[in-house]
């Protein structure tokens, strides 16, 4: 039963140099932001199709373009936002209709994940909450509050940032300055959804916008 | 055995190395057109994971071990305006060293084993979601554990007298509708290996809340599915579940549990479990703990039994992990030393 120290230390030498070995390739690490029922969230994001169908496109989400749109759009990303990320490019028969994207951002008691999606022009279409563990969660699924984000570009959307932009937004909704960090969530997670559909599958979608 | 182990090794950190590489020189378009538009079709992510455990219980001199080395491979196939199929494949080496409770498909507690987890392919067949067939070495759609990626880490959620298998060889029919998302499968019943042998069989299947199943801190939201399981393994022996799993969020706070009832060749057995946690809102620091309950027909008696766990996991990044576990059976269904389970683990995916 009992085993000798030098086995259990053989063991742990050899794991650990395929650790290394592991550690020495490319960077793979798991996809941080991923849509877990593709069909159900794009069905409610895209109600005006009858039966949406749709296909992904991964893609690496490296550090150096992380820098890039850093320093172009005054973005900050996670760690764990770098690596595999996919879109998904919505169809009405054949037709592209749009795009699908998850973000993850941290909100209260908990990371929000935020499904954005666009429209066949790439603007801002609607939203909604994979993952949410904020009690403003109900607040802002409502049309009224939905409504103001769609049609806005990654500029609009980053004027509605501003400090007091997000004080009049919280005051003419009635939402308690508490709800803020989750409405950072979703103004962040759109802005990085546009910005980062054209930087990063801007290729892949060209030959399917109109 | 050394020899087919470094072959092994060399075999997943080649094609580690590939599956990184191919994904660059495609981005970097360096790569021959054909091999280029196979990107286009086949998109994947390959993740080497490696995790190591300590095990100390009462009655135990030395420290128990065990190492796992694998490849989680994910890929997406697609054609111009649609997904065809989801692949999975995870293959492992696994190394028991001293394991004070080594798993039904170990030789003891000093072993190597190949260890494929859940290795599918899930071909989209309606195109919208609603009807996909997975085959090959799937997780039992069952409980609470199905709506939680817990693979490979100490928090689990399963019962061990419950099922009796978390994975199988078979077939299952899946699917999200707006309000609910289905599995039903059909598997070998021989669980981790294929063993056709006294033809066992099962059949099992959930259906529940449509919310995220894939992440590893809950659904954050509330949630409930309805499952059933039945099996005859090789000697002929039956047993059915039906199960009752629900989980509901406040704040912080995350409370889970499943109910299940059922038979084990005949005799009547209830199971419960619940688990409170506490998240940090970054979701880098999580402490839980569980209460397993089980009460059964025992000859001439109703019997019962019941362990607790406490555990705390920090993870900060999607890289690393560490999780420790305490384990304690309050309660034995059936007369045993009294004993613990403390476990630590750090892993790392890359």
């Amino acid at each position: 039963m009992k085993t000798s120290p030098s086995k259990f230390i053989r063991s742990i030498c050899f794991f650990a140099s395929v650790w290394l070995l592991a550690s020495s390739l490319p960077a793979q690490a798991q996809a941080f932001c991923s849509i877990r029922q593709p069909y159900a969230v794009i069905q409610s994001l895209f109600p005006d199709i009858d039966k949406p169908v749709y296909r992904s496109f991964m893609r690496d989400f490296s550090k150096e373009s992380a820098e890039k749109l850093r320093q172009r759009h005054q973005l900050e990303f996670d760690i764990r936002e770098l690596g595999t990320h996919d879109i998904y490019a919505v169809f009405d028969q054949k037709t592209f209709r749009g795009v699908a994207h998850s973000r993850t951002e941290q909100a209260d008691y908990g990371l929000a994940e935020v499904i954005v999606a666009t429209d066949e022009n790439l603007k801002l279409k609607d939203f909604s909450f994979q993952r949410c563990r904020s009690r403003y969660r109900k607040q802002f699924e409502s049309e009224s509050i939905r409504s103001v984000f769609r049609g806005k570009t990654s500029v609009e959307l980053s004027a509605m940032l501003q400090p007091e932009a997000v004080d009049r937004f919280l005051a003419t909704y009635g939402l308690e300055p508490r709800a803020e960090p989750l409405l950072r969530a979703i103004l962040v997670s759109s802005i990085k959804t546009l910005v980062l559909i054209e930087s990063e599958w801007g290729e892949d979608l060209a030959p399917l916008k109109p | 055995m050394f020899r087919h182990l470094y072959s092994f090794s060399l075999l997943i950190s080649w094609t580690c190395a590939l599956s990184g590489s191919t994904a660059l020189w495609a981005q970097q378009k360096v790569l021959p057109d054909f091999l280029a538009s196979w990107q286009d079709v086949y998109r994947h992510r390959t993740v080497a994971d490696l995790s190591a455990v300590g095990m100390h219980t009462r009655y135990q001199d030395s420290l128990g071990g065990a190492f796992n080395f694998g490849l989680d491979h994910y890929a997406r196939w697609s054609n111009d305006t649609r997904d065809i199929a989801t692949i999975n494949m995870q293959l492992y080496l696994s190394r028991f060293e001293d394991h004070p409770k080594p798993p039904p498909f170990a030789d003891g507690p000093n072993d190597w084993e190949f260890t494929p987890r859940i290795n599918t392919i899930n071909w989209h067949v309606s195109g919208d979601g609603r009807f996909n067939i997975k085959m090959g070495h799937f997780e039992m759609p069952y409980g609470i554990e199905h709506t939680i990626n817990s693979n490979g880490t100490l928090r689990q959620f399963s019962t061990g007298p419950n099922l009796g298998t978390k994975v199988d060889w078979g077939v299952t029919f899946n699917g999200t509708f707006p309000k609910f998302l289905y599995e039903i499968g059909v598997g070998r019943g021989s669980g981790m290996d294929f063993e056709s042998k006294g033809d066992p069989h099962l059949v099992v299947g959930r259906i529940g809340s449509p919310v995220n199943t894939q992440n590893f801190w809950g659904t954050g939201e509330t949630a409930y599915g309805l499952s059933f399981y039945q099996r005859n393994n090789a000697m002929g022996q039956e047993r059915w579940r039906v199960g009752l799993d629900g989980q509901h969020y406040i704040g912080p706070l995350g409370l889970l549990g499943e109910i299940s009832a059922g038979e084990d060749e005949k005799v009547e057995t209830y199971l419960g479990f619940i688990e409170v946690n506490l998240s940090n809102s970054a979701e880098t620091l999580l402490a839980y703990t569980q209460y397993r309950w089980q009460y059964k027909y025992l000859s001439s008696d109703w019997e019962d039994g019941s362990s607790v766990a406490l555990g705390v996991r920090y993870a900060p990044s999607d890289r690393w992990a560490f999780s420790t576990q305490y384990n304690e059976n309050i309660r034995d269904l059936t007369p045993a030393r009294d004993n613990y389970m403390l476990s630590l683990q750090a892993r790392l995916r890359y």
